[in-house]
């Protein structure tokens, strides 16, 4: 029992990710006409360089790939921020879009001279992300509710791409035609899933993934970039693995059922025969981003078939496609919910929504919806700390455990928030031992478990 | 999920996004936390003491340029109750020392690292000096190193052990010790032990350089020790008990140098200070007595290690001073009374043997006769658990009568 207290007390020891840094950017862009590559070059001193370099995240790394930035050209009578009312200057650096200050100083990263830029707000279809509306809506393709985004505006001339502006105003090319606006997308912009699947974010803040189980047999693993565009397979190597168990001996996690992930067609997606699985399937997608990279792990769980409303990859498609129902639901943007969650005057209220969350968090643990903890999650967070003003109003004995289990329960909160977004089930449910064991302590407290 | 929360921000709040200071691709400004407003205060206080400019952390987080840019780290060392590195767990005892941070300080300070890292209105801090004066006054003592020791260029880290002059007349009560360290940004521990046997003096004299080799652990190993010094941390005065310097005794100065990045490859001199206070001749003697497993193999069973210890007269206990040499998980002390009761002592998750301090109980506990220390330690597997050792010295004073006898 001892021993066991010591284990529990001692289960915040989570191992923290080691983000490894990105080391093989080759972004394959396949949509002609919606994606340009920009080569600008510099006009006149009111025309500044584009982003020619634009786009690697994280530490500037020679002799990379640079990426495609996909970007979006709007029609001069059809522009998508309003003319009179333009977002304000910021500044970025032409190597680091990570960068974004409202003053013009070097950047912290390389110290090169910041550019001016602005960044507009704009609303996309989750999936269809060539859409781009200026309010809300719903996508005219497919019906779902839009998502905000942002991006980085600028103009240019309609017929001479490689100017670049951060005014409106006249192609200096020609000097008659206005000009438009271009809309250049941001990175981690948009991790709404494209094939109706399960939307994940490596370590390395670079790589991105969605795993699908379009039918009882198959699982399809499709590759992004930081910027959410497709990438082949590349280097990538990988297992599918559907059986693990403790092996005490060693100490580990041993496979008891894996399947190779082989290349689909050019090199598009991964996808594994994975043999007729009941639901919930639950699959743990292993890769290894390049070789000698460090293997990571991505824990999928499929309580339905994937519908994949950007059409079908196979010819086992089951029916589904464009506006059908999805059997599961992609994790949506948060456009409806709010995390300006109301605390209840009462702390027994309090503790009432708190033990309400904790069910929401648990039963996303359960069932794989790890991309949506942190809603909840965050929600308990502010609740169990507005509880702490009221723990005066306790019986002395449980004030102390009720104080420890609110300290743990928000570093739990966080931790699910990060390990979420990972796709790491173990992460997720060391995490998730933390934080539900301190919402049983709190709520307890007030009867209101 | 920063990014949708982001989004779903951006969407309502838009102004308040596009004037924050600074953000990046995962991390727009979500936090409604600034650094000058906000999290300066709870840095200033919790992570100063190590985190100032040229102090001993390899970063300063004083500063908002000195700072965010390690935001990623700092969420992880947060979340993960690695930093700030105060072992001891907070409600598993009491103790001195300012604790660990509270909840609302590790979410503020996380909500800022995840959420885009905003720099609020820029507020003229006052500066961090230096502490030039003795927190407790004037000393009785101040022992000085006899000469500079020189970390040479070549050399990264090391323990080195310092016989400091002394001029006792006879035994000699010391109620509180503090430690001021010559260059700040090297020395990552000091130990101040009492030597009897005399080594001590040999050893450093005929070692041509400054001090001596501190080689075997084991010259430490039974010696009284009187402070166990991290940077940052504060004297505690004993006030009417204090530790015996016994006639004839030395006093040994073990430091650990370790260079950060950027005194890799240069030559550093330290010369360090103590300050001794002086007790009244009748305050109460410390005893120390170690909690160790009572023979070698016992302790090696797996990876738990638990023993007891059974107190056979009333003691108050002071503070705890771990001695581990193992990569544990956790270790934890528990005090078990005649009546089954148990009282919890110490619990230390995931302690840095390095980081090696004594850690004073806010009160004194009152153990009674008949009461069993149960000392428990959870090795981390694969660790070499063979090797490991863990035991503790804890410093009592009789409850009782004071007795003459003392270790």
């Amino acid at each position: 029992m001892m021993q066991l207290n010591l284990v529990t007390a001692l289960l915040g020891s989570v191992v923290a990710a080691v983000a490894a840094f990105p080391t093989n950017l080759a972004p394959e862009i396949s949509e002609p006409g919606i994606v340009e590559s920009q080569a600008a070059v510099k006009v006149s001193p009111r025309y500044h360089v584009a982003y020619s370099a634009f786009g690697v995240s994280g530490p500037a790394q020679a002799n990379l790939p640079q990426p495609v930035i996909p970007s979006i050209i709007r029609s001069a009578d059809d522009p998508l921020v309003d003319e009179g009312n333009l977002p304000p200057f910021s500044f970025t650096c032409p190597m680091h879009p990570e960068i974004h200050e409202t003053h013009n100083t070097p950047c912290p990263i390389c110290n090169m001279n910041l550019v001016e830029t602005r960044r507009a707000e704009a609303w996309t279809c989750p999936i269809h992300s060539v859409i781009l509306e200026s309010e809300d809506g719903v996508c005219p393709i497919g019906g779902r509710p839009l998502m905000p985004i942002r991006l980085e505006l600028s103009w240019t001339c309609s017929e001479h791409p490689e100017v670049s502006s951060s005014e409106p105003g006249i192609c200096p090319l020609d000097g008659e035609q206005k000009l438009v606006q271009r809309l250049n997308s941001l990175p981690h912009e948009d991790h709404s899933p494209k094939h109706g699947g399960t939307f994940f974010m490596a370590p390395d803040n670079w790589h991105h993934l969605e795993g699908t189980h379009p039918d009882p047999g198959r699982f399809v693993l499709y590759l992004y970039d930081n910027y959410s565009q497709p990438m082949d397979t590349g280097t990538a190597t990988g297992r599918a693995v559907l059986r693990e168990t403790y092996n005490v001996s060693l100490d580990s996690m041993v496979e008891d059922v894996a399947y190779p992930l082989t290349i689909g067609p050019e090199g598009r997606f991964f996808e594994a025969d994975i043999g007729e699985q009941e639901l919930p399937t639950t699959v743990t997608a292993k890769i290894r981003f390049e070789p000698g990279a460090d293997e990571e792990r991505f824990d999928f769980i499929f309580n339905s078939i994937t519908d994949d409303p950007a059409g079908s990859t196979f010819s086992t498609q089951r029916s589904g496609g464009l506006g059908a129902t999805q059997a599961t639901p992609p994790p949506a943007a948060a456009t409806t919910g709010t995390l300006l969650v109301n605390i209840p005057e009462e702390p027994t209220e309090i503790a009432t929504e708190l033990a309400i969350r904790n069910a929401t968090v648990q039963n996303l643990v359960r069932n794989g919806g790890f991309t949506e903890i942190w809603i909840p999650a965050l929600e308990a967070k502010d609740l169990a700390l507005a509880l702490t003003p009221h723990l005066d109003g306790l019986t002395p004995d449980k004030q102390l455990p009720v104080r420890l289990a609110v300290k743990e329960l928000v570093r739990a909160a966080w931790l699910l928030d990060w390990h979420g977004d990972l796709g790491n089930r173990q992460r997720v449910e060391a995490a998730y031992a933390i934080f539900g064991q301190a919402a049983e302590i709190i709520t307890a407290a007030y009867d209101r478990q | 999920m920063t990014y949708r929360r982001t989004l779903f921000i951006a969407a309502t709040i838009t102004t308040a996004i596009l004037i924050g200071a600074v953000t990046d691709a995962h991390k727009p400004i979500t936090s409604k936390y600034t650094y000058h407003q906000d999290v300066y205060p709870i840095f200033l206080n919790q992570c100063g003491g190590c985190h100032a400019p040229d102090a001993v952390a390899p970063m300063s987080l004083l500063t908002y340029e000195d700072a965010y840019p390690w935001a990623q780290s700092i969420k992880e060392e947060v979340v993960n109750l690695t930093m700030p590195p105060w072992q001891p767990e907070y409600g598993f005892g009491v103790f001195k020392h300012k604790g660990s941070m509270s909840a609302r300080q590790l979410d503020i300070v996380v909500e800022w690292a995840n959420g885009g890292t905003p720099e609020g209105v820029p507020t003229n801090h006052a500066p961090v000096e230096p502490i030039n004066s003795w927190s407790l006054g004037e000393p009785s003592f101040v022992l000085e190193m006899p000469t500079p020791f020189t970390l040479p260029a070549e050399v990264s880290e090391t323990t080195r052990d310092f016989v400091m002059p002394t001029a006792f007349n006879g035994e000699v009560m010391i109620r509180a010790v503090d430690f001021r360290p010559g260059t700040a940004a090297i020395v990552r521990s000091a130990i101040l032990y009492v030597d009897l046997s005399g080594e001590a003096v040999a050893l450093d004299a005929a070692d041509p350089v400054p001090g001596f080799d501190a080689e075997n652990p084991d010259s430490l190993a039974g010696a009284q020790i009187l402070t166990a010094w991290l940077p940052g941390q504060e004297a505690i005065d004993l006030d009417q008990a204090a530790y015996v310097v016994p006639v004839g005794a030395e006093l040994v100065l073990r430091l650990n140098y370790k260079k950060t990045w950027t005194y890799e490859g240069l030559e550093v001199d330290d010369r360090s200070v103590l300050a001794l206070y002086a007790a009244d001749p009748g305050a109460a003697r410390v005893e120390s007595i170690v909690l160790q497993p009572p023979t070698e193999s016992d302790s090696n069973d797996g990876p738990v290690i638990s023993f007891s210890s059974h107190l056979s007269r009333d003691l108050d206990l002071l503070a705890i001073l771990p001695n581990l040499e193992a990569d544990a998980l956790g270790v934890q002390i528990e005090a078990v009374g005649i009546d089954g009761k148990r009282t919890p002592v110490i619990r230390l998750a995931s302690p840095r043997p390095e980081w090696r301090t004594r850690y004073w109980l806010d009160e004194p506990l009152r153990l009674a006769r008949g009461t069993t220390l149960e000392v428990q330690a959870i090795l981390r597997s694969g660790s070499g658990e063979g090797n490991a050792s863990v035991s503790f010295t804890l410093d009592l004073l009789p409850t009782q009568t004071p007795t003459a006898e003392s270790n």
